[in-house]
């Protein structure tokens, strides 16, 4: 037998504790019995030779002694939560709740709590602890906390629109088992573990089903959804992608399609169906890049999660440029090729021009210097709130500096090519002027359009964007941006200490200082559920089996309890 | 407890009141030649019976001279005969109200005895007092004669109600005052459990003052000497309302019975002191069979 609330030894000396308290108190009790007597005369007399109270009297009713200590000694085992000793030995348990949003299809979820906490009966607390496994991997009912707990912890709850968190949740509770013991992992719920899952398991780790996968109900979903530079090579637009899949042979889903709640205009749109006939791809062309919430729903069906996506759409207008009259023969001809740019005369996000020239006041400016004015050949000056390190790395990655053939520059001028980098009050890129003339053969290059584009973007610090964002995948920027620290609304950074941000779950995510994220589930496991899965199933025994112990000790204390009321009654016990 | 006096009916059936009259014609049979209440007088007088002769002192009565003897032997000799007196019985009941407090009250069986007494001396042509006490001594019956007496003497009984609890019981006191009503000589029946909390002693020192003959009539019981009580007690006096809490063990048990013998003891030493009776009258048992065994023994003779 084994004990759920405590261990054998604190039941032991529960037991102990009690049958030294009781024989004191039955030493000391003293219940009187009221005679009228003709005379006390003589009791008096044997009183004060042999007076009753004091403190300890001899041990007497050793029979009432063991009666009381047996009811007593019955509650106390009782509340230890006895279960018959199985033989499982020194095995802990993890049982793993999925509540990924493919538990959402009916009452898959409730099902599963029920079977949760079943399983959970049938193991002692002190060696079984259960996990939910959502949008994260938090503990549901710890080590040793009583099963009761664990139902006013499930109650209310409802799958998270997140990917399947079982394989995470079964890595973690495997690295944090202890090597000596067995852990037995007891996956509950719909969540497919792949073989390459176990096989990455320790040997004293064992994983199996509390039953098996349910086949899923026939569903369409968003599993893609994306936006990319528009094909067309307009800067200020955008083509969207997405993928709708569907089971085999079923009919197309309806595919509504807005931008921030206006519908897209048919002809943009393009669907081509997948050859094997389980989806389709839908192509949204030339769609507005102003920052837009993009949103795509099909209509209803077995699980809704999947049904809607959502992507947050750049917001890239056009960089005004003003270039100084002495530099417009070499580079006026660049920037109008740049379909991102406009050159304007006066107000412009970014200036070109030549050092002590007035062209542009304040803006950041691209400035040509003189050999003589500037060591470097390149000069980052950013404005003093910026770290210099974080400057100079985002001014190599977007300018990119490092495709610069540094060498023939160097040979050409006779001097080293260097970058450096200071503080100013305003962005400015200092590039020696010599580059473009004539006597220089980079103006030439294929690389100088390349060259200038970017150097204007960064100088107009363009804001990264990011092209999807989907729960449970790290947030990436689109190509040739850095993407900046997210701030939650209260200001905490989401990706900070060096970490990618992982939404954990498909809704918005707010932002401080910029409009939300819209995390979409994206996950196409979920959509087509019934992924392939290789854990066994166990028959995990039923818990009625080790709940009657408890009520027959408590029985047995009701009946003992009976009794001593019984011999009380009719004075045959003191 | 029995709140008031104790039935006619109850007390003296008939059965008891024929057995009564068989037992004053035993008493008679075997004490021969006296009554229990009947003596010789010391003095010398003028009775029927001779019994010796004397010389003639200056002062005698002439009339007791032996004439016969003087005109042969020419010596004055008085004639001597027996003065036969009555002796009183001074009945002092307990009315106390440990007498009446159990289911069947010793008060029944020492009332009986109070009337078994009277019905004896009665039938000898003495006389009888009726002198009940519990706090104090009160005056029932002061003399009571004749064998016709005996009912009378039996209603005088039947009426004697218990004493309040609170009065409790005071044996020296009601024995004070029997001595200071200054009685003619006699026999002083004290019919008691002698319960007194004020203990022996104070009995003792209180008989100083009487000059009777002295009867004590112990009301007992068999579980004043082995009470059955067992376990944890509160003892509760009836009379005076004392709590006593103690374990009854075994050796308690003995010890108490100890304690009650010494008691008993004490209360036997007294009446020996005094050159009085005792007699132990079991109320559970037949009363007038333990009389009969008590005056075959000629204990009440002397």
């Amino acid at each position: 037998m084994t004990f759920g609330a405590w261990s054998l030894g604190v039941v032991v000396a529960g037991l102990a504790a009690l049958a030294a308290v009781l024989f004191a108190l039955q030493q000391l009790r003293t219940r009187y019995r009221d005679v009228t007597v003709v005379t006390t005369l003589f009791w008096k007399q044997v009183s004060h030779e042999a007076p009753v109270r004091t403190l300890r009297e001899r041990f007497r009713h050793p029979l009432a002694y063991l009666l009381i200590l047996a009811i007593t000694a019955l509650v106390w085992l009782a509340l230890g939560e006895p279960r018959w000793r199985d033989d499982s030995g020194s095995e802990s348990v993890v049982i793993i709740v999925d509540g990924s949003a493919g538990m959402g299809r009916r009452d898959r979820l409730s099902t599963a709590l029920t079977q949760a906490r079943e399983v959970a009966d049938t193991v002692p607390a002190g060696r079984r602890s259960v996990v939910w496994a959502g949008a994260t991997v938090r503990p549901l009912l710890a080590t040793g906390e009583d099963a009761l707990l664990l139902e006013a912890r499930a109650s209310g709850r409802t799958a998270e629109a997140a990917p399947p968190t079982v394989a995470h949740a079964i890595h973690t509770a495997a690295n944090m088992a202890v090597t000596s013991d067995r852990l037995r992992i007891i996956v509950v719920g719909d969540a497919p573990v792949g073989a390459e899952v176990v096989d990455a398991l320790p040997e004293h780790v064992t994983v199996t089903r509390a039953s098996s996968v349910e086949a899923p109900d026939p569903n369409a979903g968003i599993t893609a959804l994306g936006a990319a530079d528009a094909l067309s090579g307009a800067w200020d637009r955008v083509d969207v992608f997405m993928a709708v899949e569907r089971p085999q042979g079923a009919p197309a889903a309806a595919v509504t399609i807005t931008l921030d709640g206006r519908p897209i205009a048919a002809e943009a749109v393009t669907r081509t169906a997948w050859p094997d006939g389980r989806g389709e791809s839908v192509r949204v062309r030339d769609v507005q890049a102003a920052g837009g919430l993009f949103e795509a729903r099909l209509s209803g069906d077995a699980l809704a999660v999947d049904d809607y996506a959502a992507v947050r759409l750049p917001n890239k207008p056009l960089l005004k440029v003003q270039v100084s009259p002495s530099l417009a023969a070499v580079l006026v001809p660049v920037l109008a090729a740049d379909n991102g740019v406009e050159i304007v005369d006066a107000s412009p996000d970014v200036a070109v021009r030549r050092a002590g020239e007035q062209v542009g006041g304040g803006a950041p400016a691209l400035e040509f210097v003189e050999v003589e004015q500037q060591a470097s050949a390149f000069l980052l000056t950013h404005p003093a709130t910026v770290e210099a390190g974080d400057a100079l790395m985002a001014a190599v990655e977007r300018i990119g500096l490092r495709q610069i053939d540094a060498t023939s520059l160097a040979n050409q001028v006779g001097r080293s090519i260097e970058v450096t980098v200071a503080a100013g009050d305003a962005w400015r890129f200092s590039v020696w002027a010599p580059l473009v003339t004539d006597d220089f053969n980079f103006t030439r290059s294929r690389a100088f359009p390349v060259f200038v584009a970017n150097a204007i973007r960064w100088l107009a610090q363009v804001e990264a964007w990011a092209p999807y964002v989907a729960a449970g995948r790290t947030l990436r920027a689109s190509e040739g941006t850095v993407p900046p620290v997210v701030l939650s609304a209260s200001g905490r950074a989401l990706d900070g200490g060096g970490l990618a941000l992982v939404p954990a779950v498909a809704g918005d995510l707010a932002r401080q200082g910029a409009q939300p994220l819209a995390v979409s589930l994206l996950a196409p496991s979920v959509t087509r559920g019934g992924a392939a899965d290789v854990l066994p199933v166990e028959n995990v025994r039923s818990g009625a089996a080790s709940a009657p112990l408890v009520w027959w000790l408590v029985l047995a204390a009701l009946l003992l309890l009976s009794a001593e009321w019984y011999f009380y009654q009719r004075g045959r016990m003191p | 407890m029995t709140a008031g006096p104790i039935p006619f009916e109850r007390l003296f059936d008939p059965a008891f009141l024929s057995a009564l009259s068989h037992l004053s014609l035993s008493v008679s049979r075997v004490a021969a030649g006296g009554r229990f209440g009947e003596r010789l007088s010391k003095e010398l007088g003028s009775g029927l019976e001779f019994r010796d002769y004397r010389g003639y002192s200056p002062g005698d009565d002439p009339r007791a001279i032996d004439w016969n003897i003087y005109r042969r032997l020419g010596k004055v000799f008085l004639r001597l005969y027996e003065e036969q007196q009555d002796l009183p019985l001074y009945l002092m009941p307990d009315v106390s109200a440990s007498m009446f407090h159990e289911p069947e009250p010793r008060a029944i069986g020492g009332l009986r005895c109070a009337l078994a007494l009277a019905t004896i001396s009665l039938s000898h042509h003495d006389t009888i007092a009726l002198f009940p006490f519990a706090k104090t001594m009160q005056v029932t019956v002061r003399s009571l004669s004749g064998k016709a007496s005996t009912m009378t003497c039996a209603e005088h009984l039947s009426r004697l109600a218990p004493a309040a609890p609170e009065d409790g019981t005071s044996l020296s006191a009601a024995i004070r005052r029997l001595a200071d009503m200054n009685l003619r000589r006699g026999l002083l029946v004290i019919i008691s459990d002698f319960f007194d909390p004020q203990g022996l002693d104070a009995v003792r020192d209180a008989l100083r003052a009487v000059r009777h003959r002295v009867l004590f009539v112990q009301l007992t019981r068999p579980s004043d000497a082995s009470p059955d009580l067992d376990g944890d007690v509160r003892l509760r006096d009836c009379e005076t309302g004392e709590v006593t809490e103690l374990t009854v063990t075994p050796d308690v048990r003995e010890r108490y019975r100890e304690a009650y013998a010494r008691f008993s003891a004490d209360l036997a030493a007294i009446a020996k002191y005094y050159r009085g009776g005792l007699l132990q009258v079991d109320v559970e048992r037949d009363l007038i069979t333990q009389l009969n065994a008590f005056f075959a023994e000629g204990k009440l003779t002397a």
